[in-house]
């Protein structure tokens, strides 16, 4: 009979329940005060225990699943097994990068080269998010250089292709020309990043995927999150020699740029550790809503209760508020400012108008993520 | 007094034996037809067996090592850990790795003496060498060492401790001395104690043999419970506005044990190892972090995402998240990432077969999957014990090794990769052929 079988089970049932019944209404014959029947008693209360307890290994090993034999029981099993692998099939290899153009950045004001701007995409291997973005590499950029890989500077923003903004991919690889050549900032690979990826600007989160509901279509999940924080990393390192150290990344962005600069730092400070973004409130993501109807993750959406009840981070924040418009405490930046505990440093910068509003902010930036000589100590880089 | 002392259990068996004995004394002041007299009967017959029971569950429960404490049983536990939804305050400015224990390491075949919990002896993330510390008169050169350590998460705030790290005895030979070794991460089914993977599935016992056989290389092994405040089970998974558990294993302890120990922090340098619970929490650990866990061995685990009453609401009340939880879901709707998986089962006796097949059949590349199929075995340390070893073989042909160093010029790649003790950085697998 199995050691799993129910048949095991009943009759383990059976014969404690008889026993029982059998000890109560024989219990007279066993009363005396004699050694036979002390005797007797004793190995008719040891059938019971026994009966009972078998019952109950075998009931809890059946629900646990955890003997599922004599043999497993006495650990006679020895045989080992057999190994079968995985399909192989329908490996292809997408390039992480695309490179589809590239110009050279002038240097503001002088007849030298700043460096190159390339267009290209980016595929994200365990994201698989593709997006079209921007690399700036400096004047004097060689790739795989062992010593001193490069700090890497994330620029998410929707008018990277702009004419007019300062976030604009051209005019940012300028205003990094500038403040490089004038040595006030030190050589950097700057990414460039639509926060809008897959269509949809969801505050660069991981965005679950959703049913179809009435007449609306099914979303896939878009693994925003995944792309910034996993992918571009990667990518970066493999392909551009970046540093893979937290400490020689920061991130940078605009309006919803901006939330996700401070969401993924205040997240993810394994991988960033420096983020500028322009002075804002950052209750919510921006666009439509990516929390999935949860209230939870609405809540840890909001980055000032992140930062009222998450262990404080090790990365640095700055809030820009522009010089031209009448500031509010939250265009300060102020609810993080006030908030913020050491390992957390909050910091705002004043930046005027002028043809280029972002050299101090790059100057931060710069600064922030630039390599130590030597001895890298307390930065968190994982 | 300690819920699996020995102490405690003697005295349970000793109450279990003073009921029957009990019984048997009175048995012939109720030998009447009255009803009152059957009734007694009934009663003190009862009373002994729930004491006998009692007593059986104890022993078993010591055995299994499914609850080490009162407090993991009834809950107190979740005092010690900090996070998300706690004050901040309640993060206390901590090292981020203590050692509250250090002891020689079981050797093979050898009886397994339990390491008690002592106060912190030594921390430090940085520049305290910790093992050194507590050398003292042992031959670890000979039998590795076993350090009972806590985990205070820099990220998470999730502090643990009762978790054993072991290091092997290559770990202290001078060929290896400026050597980085891979390591693995081994986690616990729920409900269990880590002290379990030691005594019942052998982990460090079976690597030393390994080793010895020269079957394996050597590694580092940490070795902690999948539940990060008992009884709560928590898949190992970051709970929405609440505790970032898949953070803190996926980041927090590798920080810690490659800023406290000579641990190699590039591609190919960490894996994760589990058994049921553990064994998701392996597979999805790797498979949501392919960057820091290249490898995962999950023996007799499942592939989605659990929610009961032992682990409460840990989705944020979200089909969706609970989606993004779950190993088959996200092969069937995501793309595969770059790890590469070896997951058991056994075809009689596992309720875990046919899942472990219906996953397997969604892995396609660039993630490999390896199935290791006994043909009778159930969920229980023997057969895990069984897959353990040519788990072990897996994970070794393809982890990085440490590199000893042989006489010769000077420059050989072990020096090389020792000269950075003090700089952790991330992976990059962009690129990287999965094995």
């Amino acid at each position: 009979m199995g050691l799993t079988s129910p048949a095991l089970l009943y009759l383990l049932a059976l014969c404690a329940l008889g026993l029982l019944l059998a000890i109560i209404i024989d219990w007279r014959a066993m009363a005396g005060r004699n050694a036979r029947s002390v005797v007797h008693r004793a190995v008719s209360l040891a059938g019971l225990q026994f009966f009972v307890l078998a019952f109950i290994f075998v009931a809890v090993n059946r629900s646990g699943e955890f003997y599922s034999s004599w043999s497993d029981l006495l650990g006679l099993e020895k045989a080992s097994g057999s190994v079968v692998a995985s399909s192989n099939a329908g490996a292809s290899r997408v390039q992480p990068v695309v490179v589809t153009s590239k110009t050279a950045v002038p240097v503001p004001g002088s007849k030298a080269t700043g460096g190159v701007l390339q267009t290209v995409t980016f595929n994200g291997q365990t994201s698989g998010v593709s997006v079209g973005g921007h690399v700036f590499l400096p004047a004097g950029y060689r790739p795989g250089s062992p010593v001193g890989r490069y700090p890497v500077l994330l620029e998410i923003s929707n008018n990277l292709t702009s004419t007019s903004s300062p976030y604009a991919a051209a005019r940012f690889a300028e205003t990094a020309a500038r403040q490089i050549a004038s040595g006030q900032l030190k050589p950097l690979i700057i990414v460039m990043v639509p926060a809008t990826v897959a269509g949809v600007d969801q505050g660069c989160l991981d965005a679950p995927a959703r049913p179809a509901v009435g007449s609306s279509p099914p979303e896939p999940a878009i693994l925003a999150a995944t792309f910034f924080t996993q992918d571009l990393p990667a990518i970066a390192e493999s392909q551009y020699g970046a540093s893979n150290n937290s400490a020689n990344w920061g991130l940078l962005g605009d309006s919803s740029g901006g939330y996700c600069a401070l969401q993924l730092a205040m997240t993810h400070s394994w991988v960033f550790s420096a983020a500028a973004a322009p002075g804002g409130a950052y209750t919510q993501p921006p666009g439509p809503v990516v929390d999935a109807g949860s209230p939870q993750l609405k809540r840890q959406d909001n980055l000032q209760w992140l930062l009222r009840n998450q262990p404080m981070q090790p990365v640095s924040l700055l809030f820009t508020r522009s010089a031209t418009t009448s500031g509010t405490s939250a265009a300060a930046g102020q609810p993080f400012s006030a908030t913020a505990t050491r390992p957390t440093q909050v910091s705002t910068l004043t930046i005027g108008g002028g043809g280029w509003p972002f050299a101090p902010v790059l100057d931060w930036i710069g600064a922030a993520i630039a390599p130590r000589t030597g001895h890298v100590p307390a930065a968190m880089t994982r | 007094m300690g819920l699996t002392s020995g102490a405690f259990q003697i005295l349970s068996l000793l109450v279990g034996i003073a009921g029957i004995v009990a019984t048997i004394w009175l048995w012939p002041y109720v030998a009447s037809w009255r009803i009152q007299a059957v009734l007694a009967r009934i009663g003190l017959v009862v009373i002994s067996e729930v004491l006998v029971i009692v007593a059986f569950l104890v022993v078993l429960n010591g055995y299994f090592s499914f609850y080490t404490s009162w407090s993991q049983l009834l809950g107190s536990g979740a005092a010690q850990t900090y996070g998300f939804g706690a004050a901040k305050t309640a993060k206390p400015a901590s090292a981020l790795l203590i050692v509250n224990k250090a002891e020689s390491a079981p050797l093979p075949g050898a009886p397994i003496r339990s390491v008690p919990w002592e106060r912190p002896l030594a921390a430090g993330p940085n520049g305290v060498n910790l093992v050194e510390m507590n050398r003292g008169e042992k031959n670890l050169a000979q039998t590795g060492e076993l350090l009972g350590i806590t985990i205070n998460g820099a990220h998470t705030g999730i502090s643990v401790g009762g978790d054993y790290l072991y290091l092997p005895p290559q770990y202290f030979q001078p060929a290896y001395a400026h050597a980085k070794f891979p390591a693995v991460l081994v986690l616990t089914g729920y409900p269990a104690s880590p002290w379990g993977l030691i005594d019942r599935l052998k982990v460090p016992g079976t690597s030393a043999a390994l080793v010895a056989q020269n079957k394996i290389k050597p590694a580092v092994y940490v070795m902690m419970n999948s539940s990060v405040a008992m009884p709560r089970d928590f898949e190992c998974t970051n709970v929405p506005a609440s505790l970032q558990v898949e953070t803190f294993f996926a980041q927090d302890v590798p920080l810690a044990i490659e800023r406290g120990f000579r641990v190699e922090s590039g591609p190919g340098s960490w894996a994760a190892l589990g058994y049921s619970t553990g064994g998701l929490c392996a597979v999805k650990l790797a498979m949501l972090n392919p960057g820091q866990f290249d490898y995962a061995v999950s023996l007799a685990g499942y592939y989605t995402a659990v929610q009961d009453r032992t682990t409460g609401s840990l989705y944020g009340n979200s089909a969706g998240y609970r989606n993004l939880n779950s190993p088959v879901w996200r092969l069937a709707n995501l793309p595969a990432p770059p790890v590469s998986v070896y997951v058991t089962s056994s075809r009689v006796g596992e309720n875990t077969y046919k899942g472990t097949l219906a996953f397997m059949r969604l892995i396609r590349p660039p993630m490999r999957g390896y199935a290791l199929i006994l043909q009778q075995g159930g969920h229980n340390f023997g057969s895990w014990g069984r897959e353990l070893p040519p788990s072990l073989i897996w994970l070794s042909q393809r982890l990085q090794s440490a590199l000893p160093q042989v006489s010769g010029p000077p420059g050989t790649s072990a020096q090389r990769s020792a000269a950075t003790t003090a700089d952790h950085h991330r992976h990059s697998k962009s690129g990287k052929p999965t094995r």
